[in-house]
């Protein structure tokens, strides 16, 4: 870990101005930003300390829906009883995160903006697409925990498991800059690598995350989110699934539905395709299978991913049940 | 901690080498890591509405440890782990894998369990810092404690502190814990020696209210 | 003088009188049946309270006045020549005592040791590390099993091949064997390499007090490292002391003074300070030893009695630019069979070397050697026990066997459920493995308590030590030996459990016999 200093500023306006700088990195929650600095991945001259912003804090609920401070405590996120009751989703992937002693360190704002955990990007020795080399070595090296789906020139996945989630309840982000505010869609805030691959979203210099806003839940929606990971008290998804499903009572006929993918893509990874098999029609198991098909339509795993094609189709049927209060047979 | 290994130069895209790369001289170096690149906008802190500036040397801070006051100066680079470890002699607090991966280094913050080595020491400034020693003692056991001891929770012992602060941190705030509510309680603990069936044991006599003696 | 003693020896079901003839100095040796006040009972631990509490002090917890934290620069390439190591701009730092490069010129894995410093604190030491200027040549490598294997591989070594000779096995005929099976099964298993991830990494503190050093070390031999150090700095035994308080795992890597030991001494020697030197977790992984991985070739052979005609395994390991990954163990001690070939080759190849863990090459076999059993009875239409029971040449596994499956039924649904709460399987089905495996302890001759009589750290001419090497990893050695200790003549011997013999006793801290009961420490 390099040496630098640490600077807190007055007012967000400041740390905007702050962080505009070369050589500054935000400071919150610390825990992906410490592991970064261990690694030498990151050597900032100055972190700029985000913690006394009280834009930052706070969890909100209310008529409008639910304000998530950027700098709010995933431990919060998961034992809010507000958020267990409309957005079960946020609720479970905020305790399926990382472990109790994380849970007390970490943000949503850090979970939201943490970088991937490719071993290659992780790895100080390895000069990847995502640092400015000029290849990703997962494509055709050990590429077990890689992407099946919107993969190229880099085949990370995303990391965040809350960002599924929020946006599958239809999650937005204020963020704020040196030149003004603005808000983005939560889906649309993520970037692919074709994009860029040496980012995995849009803040850019200067940009502080904020706050999370979601809406109310349409009416009779329900939400769930599962994961499958390699050791069940704690790792990094293999793949999750979040599901919010809304469907008149007594027909079960879904009105409005979103199914959005974790660790399967680069961005948290919305799938239109499944959504559209149980949009229209009375949820049973059979239509929640054909929507967990229909998420790996068009997958494409490497060489030692394949797996994550049969576990995606599973978790997805499976936590549309669930969103849906239906018992698997 | 990648400190141990650098690459041939030109492997590495952003990396501490290249941070350092051609520095001959003491000053030369640290004056490239001390200070941001110079430029028009590196005005003074007033001017920045800058509240606080701190580092990159070593500053004294103050951290509130077991409910005792105690004056530490580092670098800000430090983790509270090493503050602890290293400046105030705190050794029941342990150094495993160093990326909050293993929960050896468990302290509570304000209560909560935390891990020690992904925060910096000065991020821990103002709040109630609790450790391994703070919690029990060999003389002054914990109902915990004792029962870690009577149920054999600790074999090669060097992930049982953190286990300890871990699952004393749950069984505070909830009593009546379950055995799932005490295994999500360490699933941040890594024991390689594999006591964890024991650790259940002991935190759930607690619960059961079976273990109150001091052993 | 000695006495005429009738013993009931052997085991359960299958016991006989024997006579034998026993000084009169030594005790009668315990029987079969017989109860004790202290064997057979549960002894806690007698540093329990200090391990729950963190109060044990472990090589990493150690500190002393003026001690310096080490760090180890290691090779970021598996295989080059060392053109030069510039150590100059790291010992201008400021804080830097010490800064030393290794012996070696040439690197075989990424991962070894290259250079070394010593500095006030440990991100100084970390700086330091950042300033030493390696000029590498870097030269072919190979760094996967089935690779190194191939003709015209990268040789690890100048001096040849990577495929050493391989250690061969045998009896009867294999090609009989397999024509009169009526059944066979061949296979080929791989398993991967593994780490031992002690969660105390391995290191140590060292100290010189002009030409005698102390060594507090992480270690579960602190024999071998006192040896080790001893031959490398050239000092007598006597001159070199080696503490091991409370050892935070070592699952069988941790022995003799590797390379981080070494360095703490030769950093503490330049800076004439204490030095610490704690190996990261990652040089852990990288350098400080492993499981090699294996690939094992299997043929089994059976007749339709149910009886192995033929045993074969011709096994090809890797223990890096270490050997020793044989794992033929099982296969030579397992089940009888008349026709039996094993064929065990180590294999070089550009990572860090191996070190026994945990039974060294029994889990590869038995991986093999039991999953091959269940496929040859599946073919036989043979229940897998009673398959393993048909092939049993041991009286006692076969007792084993009936205990095994007796609790199998018994218990197993109460047991698990016991462990690990309620196993929730969403089909009901659970799933069930069966395998044979042996142990047999041993030690070596010099890690046995030494029984010479020595003069006890409070002066007592009488008292008896027992220098024990005890591996204080928690096993239960230390309440073990307390009960060792309470079964000697005299109250007024002594067990000193962690320290190797030096000139002084005084490092030691001594657990006195003869106390039974709780807590005495």
């Amino acid at each position: 870990m390099n040496r630098f200093e640490v600077l807190t500023p007055a007012d967000l306006a400041h740390a905007a101005r702050l962080l505009a700088r070369q050589g500054h990195v935000a400071l919150a929650g610390g825990v992906d930003v410490i592991d970064l600095l261990k690694l030498g991945i990151i050597a900032p001259a100055t972190l700029v300390n985000l913690k006394n912003l009280p834009e930052l804090h706070g969890i909100e609920p209310g008529p409008r829906g639910l304000r998530l401070g950027a700098l709010t405590k995933l431990h919060e996120v998961a034992e809010h009883p507000f958020i267990r009751e409309h957005y079960t989703a946020v609720s479970d992937a905020a305790r399926e995160a990382a472990t109790p002693q994380i849970r007390n360190l970490a943000t949503v704002g850090g979970n939201l903006l943490q970088r991937p955990r490719c071993w290659y990007f992780r790895h100080p020795d390895v000069n990847c697409l995502k640092k400015g080399g000029d290849r990703c070595y997962a494509l055709t090296g050990l590429n077990r925990y890689h992407a099946i789906l919107g993969g190229g020139p880099s085949f990370i996945v995303h990391p965040s498991n809350l960002a599924p989630a929020l946006i599958a309840l239809g999650a937005s982000a204020r963020i704020v800059g040196p030149s003004g505010e603005r808000s983005v869609e939560l889906e649309k805030f993520f970037t692919l690598p074709s994009v860029d691959p040496k980012r995995e979203n849009d803040l850019k210099p200067g940009e502080v995350l904020v706050e999370v806003n979601l809406p109310p839940p349409p009416a009779g929606a329900k939400s769930a989110y599962l994961e499958a990971r390699e050791k069940q008290s704690f790792d990094w998804p293999l793949v999750g699934a979040a599901a919010m499903v809304a469907s008149d009572g007594a027909s079960r006929t879904v009105r409005d539905a979103r199914i959005v993918l974790c660790a399967v893509a680069p961005i948290p990874w919305r799938s239109p395709e499944a959504e559209k098999e149980i949009i229209g029609h009375p949820l049973d198991a059979e239509r929640a299978r054909a929507a967990g098909e229909a998420c790996v339509r068009g997958a494409h795993p490497l060489a030692d991913n394949a797996y994550k094609i049969a576990m995606t189709k599973v978790l997805a049927r499976r936590t549309i049940l669930k969103a849906a209060g239906i018992e698997e047979a | 901690m990648k400190h141990d290994k650098h690459g041939p130069p030109d492997s590495r895209a952003i990396s501490r080498r290249a941070f350092i790369k051609g520095a001959g001289a003491i000053a030369a170096t640290t004056g490239l890591i001390r200070t941001p690149p110079a430029s028009a906008d590196a005005a003074p802190d007033a001017q920045d509405g800058i509240v606080e500036r701190i580092g990159p040397g070593a500053q004294t801070i103050e951290l509130k440890i077991n409910g005792e006051v105690k004056r530490v100066t580092v670098e800000p680079r430090v983790t509270l782990l090493r503050a602890l470890r290293d400046h105030l002699n705190l050794t029941g607090t342990k150094l495993v894998c160093d990326r909050g991966a293993c929960g050896a280094c468990t302290v509570h913050l304000d209560g909560k369990p935390v891990t020690s080595c992904m925060v910096l020491a000065l991020d821990a400034r103002g709040h109630e810092i609790t450790t391994i020693e703070g919690l029990l003692t060999p003389d002054r056991m914990s109902p915990l404690g004792a029962a870690f001891v009577e149920h054999d929770a600790a074999q090669c012992g060097f992930c049982t502190p953190g286990m300890m602060m871990s699952m004393a941190a749950a069984l505070a705030s909830n009593p009546k814990a379950q055995l799932e509510d005490v295994k999500r309680a360490v699933a941040g603990n890594i024991c390689r020696c594999g006591t964890y069936p024991h650790v259940f044991a002991a935190a759930l006599s607690v619960v059961r209210g079976g273990n109150r003696g001091e052993s | 003088m000695s006495r005429r003693v009738t013993l009931n020896l052997g085991f359960q079901g299958h016991l006989e009188p024997v006579t034998v003839v026993i000084p009169d100095d030594e005790p009668t040796p315990w029987l079969f049946g017989e109860r004790f006040q202290i064997v057979g009972k549960p002894t806690p631990r007698v540093d329990g309270a200090l391990r729950v509490t963190g109060a044990a002090r472990y090589t990493y917890d150690i500190s002393m006045p003026g001690m310096l934290y080490g760090a180890i620069l290691r090779s970021p390439i598996p295989h080059a020549r060392i053109k030069s190591v510039d150590l100059s701009s790291a010992r201008r730092l400021g804080g830097v005592r010490a800064a030393i490069r290794m012996d070696d010129t040439v690197v075989r894995f990424a991962g070894q040791e290259v250079a070394a410093v010593a500095a006030i604190d440990y991100e100084t030491a970390l700086d330091a590390l950042g300033l030493i200027k390696v000029e590498y040549e870097p030269l072919p490598f190979v760094a996967e099993l089935d690779a190194a294997m191939k003709p015209g591989a990268p040789p690890v070594f100048e001096s040849g091949s990577n495929v050493q000779r391989p250690t061969v096995n045998e009896h009867g005929d294999v090609t009989r064997g397999i024509a009169e099976a009526a059944a066979v099964h061949e296979a080929v298993y791989l398993t991967p390499v593994q780490t031992h991830v002690s969660l105390e990494v391995h290191g140590s503190v060292a100290r010189w007090d002009g030409d005698e050093l102390t060594v507090w070390s992480s270690s579960q031999g602190i024999f071998t490292v006192r040896d080790d150090l001893a031959v490398y700095f050239n000092l007598p035994h006597s001159k070199v002391r080696v503490v091991c308080e409370y050892l935070g795992g070592g699952f069988g890597s941790k022995f003799g003074a590797k390379p981080e030991t070494v360095i703490a001494a030769r950093l503490a020697r330049q800076a004439n300070a204490p030095v610490k030197v704690m190996c990261t977790r990652e040089g852990e992984h990288l350098a400080t030893g492993n499981r090699p991985d294996a690939i094992q070739k299997v043929r089994l052979g059976a007749g339709h009695d149910g009886k192995l005609t033929v045993l074969e395994l011709v096994q090809h390991g890797s223990g890096g630019i270490g050997s020793g990954s044989g794992s033929a163990g099982p296969f030579l001690s397992l089940y009888h069979c008349p026709n039996l070939r094993t064929e065990e080759t180590n294999v070089f190849m550009n990572t860090g070397p191996s070190s026994p863990m945990r039974a060294p090459g029994w889990p590869q076999g038995c991986f093999a050697l039991e999953l091959a059993m269940d496929e040859l009875a599946r073919k036989l239409a043979l229940d897998r026990l009673e398959f393993r029971r048909l092939n049993n040449p041991n009286p006692v596994r076969a007792l084993e066997f009936d205990i095994g499956a007796e609790l199998y039924r018994m218990e197993g649904k109460e047991r698990r459920a016991q462990i690990h709460g309620s196993v929730k399987t969403r089909n009901r089905r659970r799933l069930r493995g069966l395998a044979c495996a042996r142990s047999v302890g041993s030690a070596s001759p010099r890690d046995r308590p030494s029984r010479r009589p020595r003069r006890g750290s409070d002066g007592h001419p009488g008292h008896r030590h027992r220098h024990a090497n005890d591996p204080r990893d928690g096993r239960g050695g230390g309440a073990g030996r307390r009960t060792l200790a309470h079964r000697l003549p005299s109250r007024r011997h002594a067990l000193s459990i962690f320290g190797s013999l030096g000139r002084k006793h005084d490092h030691a801290v001594h657990h006195a016999g003869g106390s039974p009961g709780r807590g005495a420490s």
